[in-house]
């Protein structure tokens, strides 16, 4: 936990403590509404008006394909008839516009443009009318994948309907018809959307402003591609041709709310420090360093998150009381839709969150800390991590002070407190600012003092009391001694105590006596809501955390790190008895042999092992995996071979208190290959067996396509009945030839040829030769 | 503070001060090694190779093969990571027959090979894993190196050293070379090294705490019981061993109190009557004084280099873990049971001793790690190796037990007047309560009284006698007095004698 330095002695959550009325989360879930620290929208020139005289110009934001002085953007499309040259374009250009030279061929963008976008063209037919129908100011734009935008001059004179000014050509009429008359100029506002997963790709125009083709959808598989302004041997003009993304997603391309300053409030009377926090994931180890940090309330927080591991990683704060791990669990049951958000779940309970970092990426997070105290979890949303990478934010306010404070003189020499009831005051007085001091000029040795005040208590509960003093020092609560460090002593050591109060005021005494040397004393406490406040005006270092951090150090993490060979690693893990042999194979497929039950114990994905408890002092204890996704094929210790006439149901059950194996079964170890992959060696019922892993794919990567392989070959004959168990679900189907096998939030996918499904088993039968199975995670 | 006076220490000064006593530094020099930079070298267990090479396990389940360290500059030191991911290796040794290397691990043996040649192991079987593990973290398995038969003898750690949950938790097996396991001796509590004597007699070490007033050393006699009787219950499954034996008393030193016996001051059960009541009982051969000699015994290393170690030949040098140091056991055998003397020899290693051996040419090699329990040396873990440096340590050589007292013999002449004087010796006797409870004190003292010292004709060896002497006491004898012939004292002026026999006339 990281300490805030700056100490306000007047609880800063009076001034702060009126609670904002809660907003709701806006669309997407990521920010409330009016959100203060959401991202700014870009600021962009808007576009210039065009008049009939003068074209307007392009927004600031848009690729400008035409702005009147030439056709560098384009290259010529001749036509089966069009004159020799090269390819650029012949059409004409002056005065702003450009005019199709019949014959010449038409035109095409050099470059290719992805969706969404907005496309931006205005246009004029002669003014002068010649021909009809399909003959008057004829030409179109192209958008690759869509019928041609028809333009024609479409002012009274009719054409099929399909084919006129605004039209789809062949496909869609206009909507109305808006065509100015011949020789003014027109406009397309042109909107393309790409085909995306599931939907098809659609185009809007809009025609002198009024819409006229809306959301027409096609079947094409175009994401992106140019665009071409066709000759149909009519000098149709065009001018201010521009293009545009047609969705700028602001929250993402805005500019961070910290530099978007907004309008300055009144500032508060007293502002808070901001408090600057780093927290880091761990290499390898699904782990934030460190898990709970405090703030104020309201008080300016700023986060620098860094992304130290090899996986993408975020951090995402929820309100108090949420279950991190199922909300991150939850968004699991749309796969697809979590993935398009980034994997940050669409719940209203997240009010702040980083970006998907990238490994070795970060970002720094810059907010008001709520003004609600409570514990704040904190989660990584990545898919698999929740459970490990998790943490709180603690918002919790300072309490309250003391007040009535008077203190008592005493003179005298003692080793240990006197009993100051039975002594008469040298000297008594009120102590102004409420704070536990010794300010005596004229006494450095030899006396002692008694200090009386009241303490309010918020709420009824057990508060905790902090003392230390240089040198004995003794608080009492309702004349009840709470904490005591008699003696000659310097002051550095805190001594704690607690005490159940009511609500309410109550009596503080606290007692100190000074034999030689150094003069220091500290009291303070903490109640369950709220956070260690000093009662002193001195303070020792460290008194943030009371008394030495208690001694439940968990040790850092001694993550195995898989490189370009399998790692093993014999030990006590968890899920896989007490012979377990972790294999962790490149890619980030890791498995658990179990020389227990000559079988397959565990498979996960992503990291290894942390070997930090077995590695550390005793090394007593089940080590769980590090990684996420852990599957127990046939549930813990059990062998995968068994002779039974009902496969179906009876399955040997390990019994983990005896110690005794099953019987039939002989370890014999295991060897190496060139690749330092193991295959593990046994034999049952008089055959030998051999088991071995090949891993592909990535297992860091949820969408990895992490493959396990296993290979069992056996050798010598097998009794009757024998059977070999795969697996072992709360739920087995078959499916296009393989076998989907869910467990709880676990489903994997196995294939085995001649495999079967017996209750809720995945069996075949054993017989000599070679089996290969292989095992997919299926989400 | 105390302060002192520059010119009180100048007007004060004797000879003394200008040819200091000699210390241990002087005639066993230790050598720390630097390690692998990638790993933290906690030493578990330690065996030669061919080629003045070493084998060495660790605790964090790796086997590492070194060379050079025998050479005299410690820079020559080369490791090479044989294998990795074994189960804590408490026990590893080299098997010229085969020309594989043996490690004990916490459920098993395996057979170490490296069939390809590439200098790393590629074959790991199984010899022997027919011992339970529960998953609790102190039932260790430490193993020896092979005896004279071939065989490999494991000690089994109880189910949190303090019963036994699975099969075998509390006994001492050998394992044959075709991996059958024989159950050899139950009574083990919490082992810490296994060695042999010059004979090769099997040894193991067991730690303070229940039944255990003290670290012993312990003679592992096949079909004995080492005295805790947790894992008896499994006696019906070693047929070998014949019927279980009787349990002893739990309260034993202090009497029944459920059968209304309260008997501080007696010793109904002390050790030496329960021998009598349970045949099967062998007392510990040395009581390895806890606090005084050490805390936690671990390796057992016999000097069989014909002197090439210093004057103690065959004699046994036994680490502890929490003192970070070596002391020196001399044994003898009278009617029939193991007994002997254990004296302080060097002290001062880097880190706790847990894995050791000795090379022909006297090295030894020692390592370990202070993890789990504090060790004096102050580093994590350490590789080290001690060499004699050619001085002659002045030393008690042996002490041997004699009808009425001991005899004494010396690395060199004593000064007859001071080693002739009773007023240079002073003896303490005492005992530790063989009971349930955990460790205990020193207890049943007896100050018995030096009646007469003979120095012998070649002024090499002092005869005792004492008056009482007592059966199951510790004798703790001082010889501050005794001096040599350059007036100098002991190396190291006490001597512990663990008295489970007394001799007859």
């Amino acid at each position: 936990m990281r300490r805030f330095l700056p100490l306000f002695l007047v609880p800063l959550s009076l001034t702060l403590a009126a609670d904002k009325k809660e907003q709701p989360l806006t669309p997407g879930g990521i920010y409330r509404a009016h959100d203060q620290q959401r991202p700014r929208p870009p600021v962009i020139t808007p576009p210039g008006w065009s008049t009939q005289e003068k074209a307007g110009t392009a927004p600031s934001d848009a690729i400008v394909l035409f702005d009147g002085k030439d056709l560098s953007q384009w290259k010529r499309e001749a036509r089966k008839h069009s004159p020799p040259g090269d390819d650029k374009p012949q059409w004409k250009v002056a005065d702003g516009y450009m005019e199709i030279v019949g014959k010449s061929g038409g035109i095409r963008t050099r470059k290719t443009f992805k969706g969404d976008y907005q496309l931006h063209i205005e246009w004029c037919t002669p003014a002068t009318v010649s021909g009809n129908g399909q003959g008057r100011g004829n030409s179109g734009v192209f958008i690759a994948g869509f019928p041609e935008i028809q333009v024609l001059d479409s002012y009274q004179n009719d054409t099929y309907p399909d084919g006129q000014a605004g039209g789809l050509y062949s496909n869609y009429p206009p909507m109305v018809n808006a065509s100015r008359k011949p020789g003014e100029w027109q406009s397309y506002d042109i909107f393309f959307e790409r085909p995306k997963n599931g939907s098809k790709s659609k185009l809007t125009v809009i025609h002198n402003g009024v819409v006229v083709q809306y959301q027409r959808e096609f079947e094409s598989s175009l994401q992106e591609g140019d665009l071409s302004l066709q000759d149909h041997l009519n000098p149709v003009r065009y001018r201010n041709i521009w293009l545009r993304p047609l969705r700028v997603d602001s929250d993402k391309v805005g500019t961070p709310a910290a530099a978007a300053k907004p309008v300055k409030a009144a500032t508060p009377a007293k502002a808070q420090p901001t408090a600057t926090i780093h927290i880091k994931t761990m290499t390898a180890q699904m782990k934030y360093d460190q898990n709970e940090f405090t703030v104020r309330p309201g008080q300016p927080v700023k986060i620098l998150f860094e992304n130290g591991d090899d996986l993408p990683h975020n951090i995402v704060f929820c309100e108090p009381g949420t279950d991190t791990a199922a909300m991150s669990m939850k968004q699991m049951e749309n796969a697809e839709a979590a993935l398009k958000r980034n994997w940050v779940p669409d719940d209203k309970r997240i009010w702040l969150h980083s970006k998907m970092l990238n490994p070795h990426q970060s970002e720094t997070l810059t907010f008001t800390a709520p003004e609600k105290p409570g514990d704040y979890p904190f989660v990584c949303t990545f898919p698999g991590h929740a459970l490990t990478m998790n943490g709180r934010l603690k918002v919790l306010p300072m309490g309250e002070g003391l007040q009535d404070l008077k203190f008592a003189l005493y003179l005298g020499n003692w080793q240990k407190l006197p009993d100051f009831a039975k002594l008469k005051p040298h000297r008594e007085g009120v102590i102004e600012d409420n704070r536990v001091q010794i300010k005596l000029d004229d006494y450095k040795n030899e006396f002692g003092v008694v200090f009386t005040g009241k303490l309010n208590a918020p709420r009824k509960g057990s508060y905790r009391f902090y003392i230390a003093g240089d040198d004995g020092v003794r608080l009492l609560i309702d004349g009840k001694k709470v904490v005591e460090y008699d003696g000659i002593h310097p002051a550095g050591d805190i001594k704690e105590g607690s005490t159940q109060l009511e609500a309410g005021p109550h009596e503080f005494r606290m007692e100190y006596f000074q034999g030689g040397g150094d003069i220091a004393i500290f009291a303070a406490w903490k109640g369950s809501n709220f956070d260690i406040t000093p009662l002193s005006t001195w303070m020792p270092k460290g008194w943030e955390k009371g008394p030495k951090a208690k001694q439940q150090k968990e040790f850092e993490p001694i993550p195995l790190v898989v490189k370009d060979e399998p790692v093993l690693y014999r030990n006590f893990i968890a899920g896989a008895g007490n012979r377990g042999i972790a294999v962790g194979y490149p890619g980030g497929i890791n498995i658990t042999w179990s020389a227990e039950s000559m079988n397959l114990a565990l498979v996960w994905r992503g990291a290894f092992m942390d070997a930090s408890r077995h590695w550390n002092s005793r090394g007593g204890g089940h080590q769980p995996p590090l990684g996420y996704d852990v599957f127990q094929p046939t549930g813990e210790v059990t062998p995968a071979l068994h002779i039974t006439e009902q496969p179906a149901s009876e399955w040997p059950v390990w019994d983990s208190k005896s110690g005794v194996r099953y019987p039939g079964f002989t370890w014999k170890g295991y060897t190496l290959d060139g690749k330092r992959s193991p295959t593990f060696r046994y034999a049952w019922q008089g055959a030998d067996i051999e088991e071995s892993f090949t891993a592909s794919g990535n297992g860091n990567l949820p969408e990895g396509k992490a493959t396990l392989t296993r290979t069992i070959k056996i050798q010598g004959s097998l009794p009757a009945h024998a059977w070999y168990r795969i697996a072992k679900a709360e739920k087995i189907e078959a499916q296009n030839g393989s076998f989907l096998c869910k467990s709880g939030p676990i489903a994997f996918r196995i294939q085995a040829e001649g495999a079967q499904i017996a209750g809720t088993q995945l069996v075949i039968p054993a017989k000599p030769g070679t089996l290969t199975l292989t095992y997919q995670w299926a989400q | 503070m105390t302060r002192f006076s520059l010119v009180a220490l100048l007007t004060v000064s004797s000879p003394w001060l200008w040819a200091a006593d000699p210390v241990e530094a002087d005639f066993y020099k230790i050598t720390t090694f630097e390690t692998p930079k990638e790993t933290a070298l906690e030493v578990g267990s330690m065996d030669l190779l061919p080629e003045g090479r070493l084998v060495m396990g660790t605790r964090r389940g790796e086997v590492w093969i070194v060379s050079g360290a025998a050479s005299s500059d410690p820079s020559q030191v080369r490791y090479q990571l044989f294998a990795s991911g074994l189960h804590e290796v408490l026990g590893i040794a080299y098997n010229p027959k085969d020309k594989a290397i043996y490690a004990t691990t916490r459920y098993e043996i395996t057979r170490l090979k490296d069939l390809d040649g590439d200098g790393r192991a590629d074959a790991f079987e199984n010899v022997s894993d027919e011992w339970g593990v529960s998953g609790d973290y102190h039932e260790y398995a430490l193993g020896s190196r092979f005896d004279r038969q071939g065989d490999l003898w494991v000690t089994l750690c109880l189910t949190g050293s303090f019963s036994s949950q699975v099969p075998f938790r509390g006994w001492a097996v050998r394992v044959k070379p075709d991996g059958t396991m024989v159950p050899t001796c139950s009574g083990i509590r919490s082992p810490g090294g296994m060695g042999f004597d010059a004979e090769g007699e099997v040894y193991y070490v067991d730690n303070q705490g229940p039944w255990h007033g003290s670290c012993t050393l312990q003679h592992l006699v096949p079909g004995s019981f080492q005295g805790h009787p947790g894992g008896n219950i499994w006696y019906d499954k070693a047929p070998n061993m014949g019927p279980r034996p009787i349990d002893p008393i739990p309260e034993a030193f202090k009497g029944n109190l459920k059968r209304g016996e309260s008997n501080p001051n007696g010793d109904p059960g002390r050790i030496v009557t329960e021998r009598k009541r349970i045949k099967e009982l062998l007392p510990p051969a040395i009581y390895m004084v806890h606090g005084k000699i050490g805390n936690s015994s671990t390796f057992i290393l016999c000097d069989e280099t014909q002197g090439k170690f210093g004057p103690f030949e065959k004699q046994l040098f036994i680490a502890d873990q929490s003192h970070s140091n070596i002391s020196r056991v001399f044994l003898e055998t009278i009617n029939g049971i193991k007994q002997g003397v254990v004296i302080p020899f060097r002290s001062g290693f880097a880190s706790g001793l847990i894995g050791g051996r000795m090379d022909e040419e006297g090295r030894l090699f020692a390592g370990g790690s202070d993890r789990g329990w504090g060790a004096r040396g102050g580093k994590p873990y350490c590789f080290e190796k001690l060499e004699w440096t050619g001085k002659l340590p002045f030393e008690i050589h042996e002490m041997r037990a004699k009808p009425d007292g001991f005899e004494i013999t010396f690395t060199e002449p004593v000064e007859a007047k001071t080693a002739g004087d009773a007023a240079s010796y002073s003896m303490r006797e005492f005992t530790y309560a063989y009971r349930e409870d955990y460790g205990g004190d020193e207890v049943q003292e007896v100050l018995p009284k030096i009646t007469q010292v003979q120095v012998g004709a070649d002024k090499k060896s002092v005869r005792l006698t004492i008056s009482p002497l007592t059966q199951g006491h510790v004798h703790e004898l001082h010889l501050d007095g005794v001096k040599n012939a350059q007036n100098q004292p002991l190396l190291h002026s006490v001597a512990y004698y663990t008295l489970n026999e007394i001799p007859a006339r």
